[in-house]
């Protein structure tokens, strides 16, 4: 779920014009989140390690750019020891529903 | 008089491109960086006036930027962002000398009015900016990346962000997409630009020569090896290594590297003499490193180590709007060194070169205009001087001719497929006639039993 208004605000903070520019970034940066959660192992440290850095990332900067739901997951799952690879999955595609989502409420807007 | 100067250090390039943005508007000169390294060679190039720091960074912590920073000049402030569950963290920065922390996610108005409370207390302990270029660094390379899309523009300003820094740059990309470009780049726009630019393809050493090729030997180390040679490593001292196609290093010699990157420490074929190398790595390869660490064919800890600063080039055909800058860049500079007229393209080429897929990305294009600049006059490059797009444009006619020709076959023949009960109502017919009308022995030519054979019979006769 994307929070409209939070787009509205954030596109008369910088600019609607800058804001399609930024808003590719966000939907390039989950892009490589995604790509990178697909491939990573939860057996290892490591692996843990990548997606623990993943979560801190993703729920900063998607409560950021309105995708909520997607920011809550993510600080759900960043809380826990290990997350485990149903969680991964489960996170893979909120990052792909959000992402569909949000590119599709900055168009219906614009 | 000049705006305030804001670094912001965040690792998340939609984060921080979005508090630039913001603070740009606001009227403030910013400059974002990806990583702790990029951050402090920035600082020690020209101190800003407030620094807005994220805790959580690939390479350092973010706490090392911040004592670097305040080592340089104490009087900058340092605005430090962080989430809930670091807090401690920020404690800690605060005892650095940490000017004030905010929680992500915060509002812009939040970012904003914590940068203007440092900035004040910037301006009344006396900061002044001073610009204090590292000796000899360039300013711009002379190579760039040509092109308006947002990935290039995204490209080049992680690539301006590293070549402040030592940070190893892991470049991938299909064959064609500049990642030896994107490398040469990075060492002119650092300070290690007057040392040794070193490229080194790893799919083509073979695997006996290669730690000779990168670690060099000494005299009668192996057969063959009549004077001592320096490896890569040491011609780079100083400088910027390059290793391309790096996934077809071998195994064992990943461990040698990742052994050399931890302790810049390493020895000739041959020799026991441990000898050191200071050597900015760039690496680069056109497969995902990470299904190659997945698959086992790439150590993992390696790739860790090297994939510090990533950067993905986008293939042509993903960046439709440059196609044609390119070309024409390529155009020039072809004609410029053929010493030929052509001053742009037709709209039919125009046209062919955006509808086109190249496979081969930019080195495609290059070639395909230096073909034709070579091989043709005039001022203007029409499609038939390009026999490849013309056959590329046949081809694409033919097959779609043959698709119109098979459709309509095909929906010629659909109307020719008979009904089963009709094939089956023939075939009996058939049979009976063939029988002089007696069913039971066509029955058994058929197959079936004689009732089956009736009662088919009374029901087409019902339906007539």
């Amino acid at each position: 779920m994307i929070n409209t208004t939070k787009i509205e605000q954030l596109k008369c903070d910088v600019g609607t014009d800058i804001f399609l520019e930024l808003a590719s970034h966000f939907a390039n940066e989950l892009e490589q989140q995604l790509k990178s959660l697909k491939l990573v192992s939860t057996e290892n440290k490591d692996g843990q390690d990548s997606i623990h850095n993943t979560l801190h990332t993703l729920k900063n900067t998607a409560s950021l750019y309105g995708a909520d739901s997607l920011a809550n997951m993510a600080s759900q799952y960043y809380e826990k020891d290990d997350v485990n690879s149903v969680e991964v999955i489960e996170l893979c595609i909120e990052i792909s529903n959000s992402r569909r989502d949000f590119l599709k409420a900055i168009s219906l807007g614009e | 008089m000049s705006k305030p100067i804001l670094y912001i250090v965040e690792d998340s390039i939609a984060a921080g491109a979005m508090y630039k943005a913001y603070l740009e508007k606001k009227g403030y000169e910013v400059s974002h960086f990806v990583d702790g390294f990029s951050a402090m060679s920035a600082i020690k190039n020209k101190v800003p006036d407030v620094i807005i720091q994220d805790v959580c960074l690939p390479d350092v912590s973010g706490i090392d930027v911040l004592k670097f920073a305040k080592k340089i000049d104490k009087k900058t402030e340092v605005v430090v962002i962080t989430s809930n569950s670091s807090i401690d963290v920020a404690v800690t920065a605060m005892r650095e000398g940490a000017y004030d922390f905010i929680e992500k996610p915060f509002e812009n108005e939040i970012l904003l009015s914590a940068v203007q409370s440092a900035l004040e207390q910037s301006i009344s302990s006396g900061t002044q900016t001073v610009s204090t270029n590292l000796p000899g660094a360039k300013v711009k390379s002379d190579i760039d990346f040509i092109g308006d899309s947002i990935s290039v523009q995204t490209v080049k300003r992680i690539l301006n962000s590293a070549a402040r820094s030592k940070a190893s740059v892991f470049v991938t990309g299909e064959s064609g997409t500049g990642k030896e470009v994107c490398a040469e780049y990075l060492h002119d726009c650092s300070n290690r630009h007057d040392k040794s630019f070193v490229a080194i393809n790893c799919a083509a050493i073979p695997a006996d020569l290669f730690e000779s090729e990168f670690f060099g030997h000494v005299k009668g180390a192996f057969s063959g090896a009549i004077s001592d040679r320096k490896g890569a490593v040491e011609m780079a001292n100083g400088g910027t290594l390059f290793l391309d196609e790096l996934c077809e290093m071998a195994l064992p010699l990943q461990a040698k590297l990742l052994r050399f990157l931890q302790t810049g420490l390493y020895s000739r074929v041959g020799s026991s003499d441990v000898v050191s190398s200071d050597v900015r790595v760039v690496c680069a390869t056109n497969r995902n490193p990470q299904k190659e660490v997945a698959d086992g064919r790439f150590r993992e800890d390696l790739y860790y180590r090297l994939n510090v600063i990533p950067v993905n080039l986008p293939p042509l055909r993903e960046r439709e709007e440059d196609i044609i800058i390119l070309a024409h860049f390529f155009l020039q500079q072809k004609c410029k060194s053929a010493n030929k007229l052509f001053k742009g393209f037709s709209k039919n080429t125009e046209k062919a070169f955006l509808s086109y897929d190249w496979p081969g990305n930019i080195r495609e294009l290059q070639n395909v205009i230096e073909n034709c600049v070579v091989m043709n006059e005039g001022d203007t490059v029409e499609l038939d001087m390009l026999p490849q797009f013309k056959k590329e444009a046949l081809k694409s006619n033919v097959s779609t001719a043959k698709k119109s020709l098979l459709s309509e076959i095909e929906a010629e023949l659909t109307d020719e497929i008979i009904p089963l009960w009709q094939v089956e109502k023939e075939a009996i017919e058939s049979a009976v006639h063939i029988c002089n009308g007696n069913i039971p022995l066509a029955a058994v030519k058929l197959g079936i039993s004689a009732s089956t054979l009736y009662r088919k019979i009374k029901n087409w006769e019902e339906l007539a």
